[in-house]
């Protein structure tokens, strides 16, 4: 007989695992719905069948030799069942409910391969899983071998995700047969840096080959302002030029003057108004989008940080992750400094409550909201304080002419050389990108051109 | 293999070609780089005064839903709209439907579309949410999103080219390739966008574009032979579906009358209910989309006047319009079975430019999931063929205006698919 956790509602059966305890898969699904909780069985109902005769058989198992679990035990006492990691509460239900059964039954079975299905299963056996980014890869954790996959359910809600999740098996299939082959990031320290107009010119005066590839990027700021353009023309390397510096962007005309090979860029049709802003001119005959073949190809993620991860091993930052730390301490001793002035009592309005009824409605003034705003962070500081700035829409252009412009996410904000490393990263990962895409497109033609007389 | 027709491009139809594909999107590109550019000038003003008349008509429909059923809501609440028309009203939804959360019945557009005909209530409802997201989406954020450039505000719309697997446009931030434009409202928006002083703004379209894709891809002899003789498609239509006497002429221009197809009466719906049986849209699907027009006295739910709302439209006669489309062009049916057949065999779908479509969902075990994937498959021929086609056109266009010197002149802003 199975305990309750601490948290759980125990209003419905609990599920316990079922398939047998020596074998060296075991799934992981969120949690019963309510064909599980009526049959005791984890993965019966409508999601179940499509696991039990179309994704297992993808993988090369059957159902009666791999063993199916759930994170959490019981029917969820929320509508419909769902559960969701942004909630305190569904967040606790998760870690209380796997460490009291999930964690000891791995323990106990000790499989060789983990494979959590749904971001809820991923989370419990590591908060660290980025189901976005890595689903499908074999990831070294704690517990061992952890397969990563989107929830099979995904499929039936969506079917778009079904070509991932179907990717997903066929995935597993290999890895289980020793044959996937995962991506390394062959450079741990890459070449990456600022150029000044001195070193570019001399750069460009030994440049012998301009028929090869080069990648470019460009930042912004946050009012969109060009910051930097990045380039790379040899994998591992990448150069950054500031937007601000005149004479080196000359040079670097000069070169893609002189240009005869691809220029790519990822998502060109963002990047053309920010080179445009910089006074550059790129010859648009020569240049490449590789956002756009990979579009073509029509079965992966199309975010550079995505697709240098699984097809590069490339770990790249995210801009949020990046600027965040930097521009949050501005941007909170900016509302405190708001704080601390006078601000006017908006007018009171008329309004009409559900029964009809008028009744008078009196606004909060800035200096009400930016109190209550100081002490919910002091007690959370986790609170958004960029949701916060957004929901006083209709306030900015007082607080602004009042305070100063608002500091925002800047890239401005952080050290120079992490906007180097960042920057540069993601002109060396389109260049190596570039390679992958053309390979994968060559295989893809020859297999059209194998069945159909027209495909080219 | 095919000839090329233009920048290298063929019309295949017998394979899927990323080549083709690659020709296709990398020809449109300077035409779209440069509308990004270009954005479009927007009068403030307009959406100044458009904010104020809005939240007045926001106003007065909360005023008549009151006077029709007696309650005073909140209508920006999904939770009073529930409330009102599933607990005091007691309308059922068409299909059950709850809000993400689960907490109680959805009130989203499509669950109040589907249910339009049931009570003038819905409509109402539905013309405030119009007015709110126009209000939202546009109005409001408008001075936000322009930007002064040479003493003109421009609006400089945020293309993305591949968001959508068929190959059209998309644009955020906002969405001005979602511009409603069958209402007034709709179609004051439009106004707000505006030229400098002797400047125009043309409108260009491909004539029936899809149904004319729908036609080169069944070879369905019936609906090509009305694009050889230069017809109307939907008036042609219009007459066999309402059994309207068939005096077509050709007048003086070679331009085709159709004397017993009245505009709004015959061709209206039959315009819709071609669009849907190529897009294989069941007979409910297609009531959602006809007008909602009593019966009684002959106008539009939010306008009648006879007391007592009976709709003119319903699930039956919908069945009845779309058996008769069947019939008179059998190909299209075939046509979508020949999909259907390549979406089991390959698990992709490609339209007659060679762009294809993954649909990995028709192996699921589950019939309805099989049956929207075979829906979607049958249907991206069509949107991605006609998208290829506005694409090779904007290449042609692109490179006369490039070579008559016009670019100076005539500046492309938008193309809505």
């Amino acid at each position: 007989m199975m305990e309750r956790c601490d948290l759980c509602p125990a209003k419905h059966n609990m599920v316990p695992a079922s398939g047998p305890e020596d074998s060296h898969v075991i799934f992981i699904g969120e949690a019963p719905g309510k064909d599980e909780n009526r049959q005791g069985i984890p993965f019966v109902g409508k999601t179940g069948r499509e696991v039990n005769e179309h994704y297992l058989p993808l993988a090369g198992l059957r159902r009666d030799n791999v063993r199916f679990t759930n994170s959490i035990k019981c029917l969820p006492d929320t509508p419909q069942g769902r559960l969701t990691l942004d909630r305190d509460k569904d967040r606790g239900l998760l870690l209380s409910c796997s460490s009291q059964h999930l964690y000891s039954e791995l323990e106990y079975s000790s499989p060789s391969v983990l494979v959590p299905m749904g971001v809820l299963a991923c989370y419990a056996l590591d908060p660290d899983i980025n189901l976005e980014l890595q689903h499908g890869i074999p990831l070294e954790t704690s517990w061992g071998t952890v397969f990563p996959m989107y929830h099979p359910a995904g499929g039936l809600h969506e079917p778009k995700k079904m070509l991932m999740i179907r990717n997903d098996w066929v995935r597993l299939s290999k890895y289980l047969k020793g044959k996937l082959h995962v991506p390394i990031d062959p450079y741990t320290t890459p070449d990456y840096r600022e150029i000044p107009a001195e070193e570019l010119l001399e750069w460009h005066l030994e440049c012998n080959d301009y028929s090869m590839p080069i990648a470019c990027d460009t930042e912004i700021t946050r009012h969109h302002d060009p910051f930097c353009l990045t380039f790379s023309t040899s994998t591992g390397t990448g150069y950054l030029i500031r937007a601000d510096n005149k004479d080196a962007l000359e040079i670097f005309q000069d070169v893609l003057d002189r240009w005869t090979g691809p220029i790519l860029f990822h998502n060109w049709l963002f990047d053309q108004q920010v080179v445009s802003k910089m006074g550059l001119r790129f010859p648009d005959k020569r240049v490449v989008d590789t956002m756009v073949r990979v579009y073509h190809l029509g079965n992966l993620p199309q975010g550079l940080k995505a697709l240098a991860y699984r097809l590069l091993g490339m770990k790249m930052s995210d801009f949020d992750d990046l600027v965040t730390p930097y521009s949050t301490p501005l941007c909170l001793q900016y509302i405190r400094d708001a704080h601390s002035m006078e601000w006017p009592k908006p007018e009171e309005q008329m309004v009409r409550d559900a029964e009809g009824q008028w009744k008078l409605y009196k606004p909060q003034s800035m200096g009400t909201k930016f109190k209550r705003f100081l002490t919910d962070y002091s007690k959370n500081p986790a609170k958004d304080i960029y949701g916060s700035w957004d929901n006083w829409e209709d306030s900015h252009e007082l607080i602004e002419s009042v305070c100063g412009p608002w500091p925002g996410k800047d890239i401005r904000h952080v050290p120079f050389d992490k906007v180097i490393h960042y920057a540069c990263r993601d002109a060396d990962a389109t260049l190596r990108l570039w390679e992958v895409l053309q390979r994968m497109t060559r295989q893809v033609r020859r297999k059209f051109q194998e069945n159909w007389e027209d495909a080219a | 293999m095919p000839p090329r027709l233009y920048n290298g491009v063929r019309l295949l139809g017998n394979g899927p070609s990323i080549a083709n594909v690659q020709k296709i999107d990398l020809g449109a590109m300077p035409m779209i780089s440069a509308m990004a550019r270009t954005g479009l000038q927007v009068d403030l003003d307009h959406f100044a005064k458009m904010e104020k008349s809005l939240v007045e008509d926001m106003d007065k429909i909360t005023e008549d839903v009151h006077s029709l059923t007696g309650h005073y809501i909140n209508l920006d609440s999904g939770d009073q709209i529930a409330d009102l028309l599933f607990k005091k009203l007691k309308l059922t939804q068409a299909r059950f439907k709850l809000t993400k959360g689960g907490g109680r019945e959805s009130v989203e557009d499509e669950v109040l579309t589907a249910i339009q005909h049931d009570s003038p209530v819905v409509p109402l409802i539905l013309s405030y949410k119009e007015y709110s997201k126009l209000l939202g989406t546009y109005v409001r954020p408008m001075p936000r999103l322009a930007r002064r450039v040479d003493n003109m505000w421009r609006m400089f719309p945020n293309f993305a080219t591949t968001r959508v697997p068929s190959g059209r446009l998309s644009c955020k931030s906002p969405n001005l390739l979602a511009m409603p434009t069958r209402t007034d409202r709709g179609r004051e928006i439009r106004k707000g966008f505006i030229t400098k002083a002797g400047w125009k703004i043309v409108s260009v379209d491909e004539s029936q574009i899809e149904v004319r894709l729908a036609a080169h891809s069944s070879g369905d002899p019936d609906l090509i032979r009305v694009y050889e003789n230069e017809e109307d498609i939907y008036s042609d239509y219009a007459i066999t579906a309402f059994r309207l006497p068939d005096n077509r002429f050709r007048d003086s221009s070679g331009v085709w009358k159709y004397p017993h197809v009245l505009k709004i009466e015959h061709r209206y719906p039959s315009k819709i209910c071609v669009l849907a049986a190529i897009y294989d849209v069941s007979s409910k699907g297609l009531l959602e989309q006809m007008p909602v027009i009593c019966v009684r006295c002959g106008l539009e739910s939010t306008k009648h006047t006879c007391g007592r709302f009976s709709p003119l439209w319903t699930e039956e006669k919908c069945q009845q319009l779309l058996n008769a489309f069947y019939l008179k062009y059998p190909g299209i049916i075939e046509d979508r079975r020949r999909h259907h057949k390549r979406a089991r065999k390959y698990g992709m779908v490609w339209d007659v430019w060679g762009r294809h479509l993954h649909v990995a969902a028709v192996r699921s075990v589950h019939p309805w999931v099989v049956s929207a994937a075979l829906r979607e498959a049958s249907n991206f021929p069509y949107q991605a063929g006609a998208q290829g086609t506005i694409k090779v056109t904007m290449k042609m266009v692109w490179d006369d205006l490039e070579e008559g010197g016009l670019l100076d002149v005539i500046h492309p802003l938008l193309q809505v698919h």
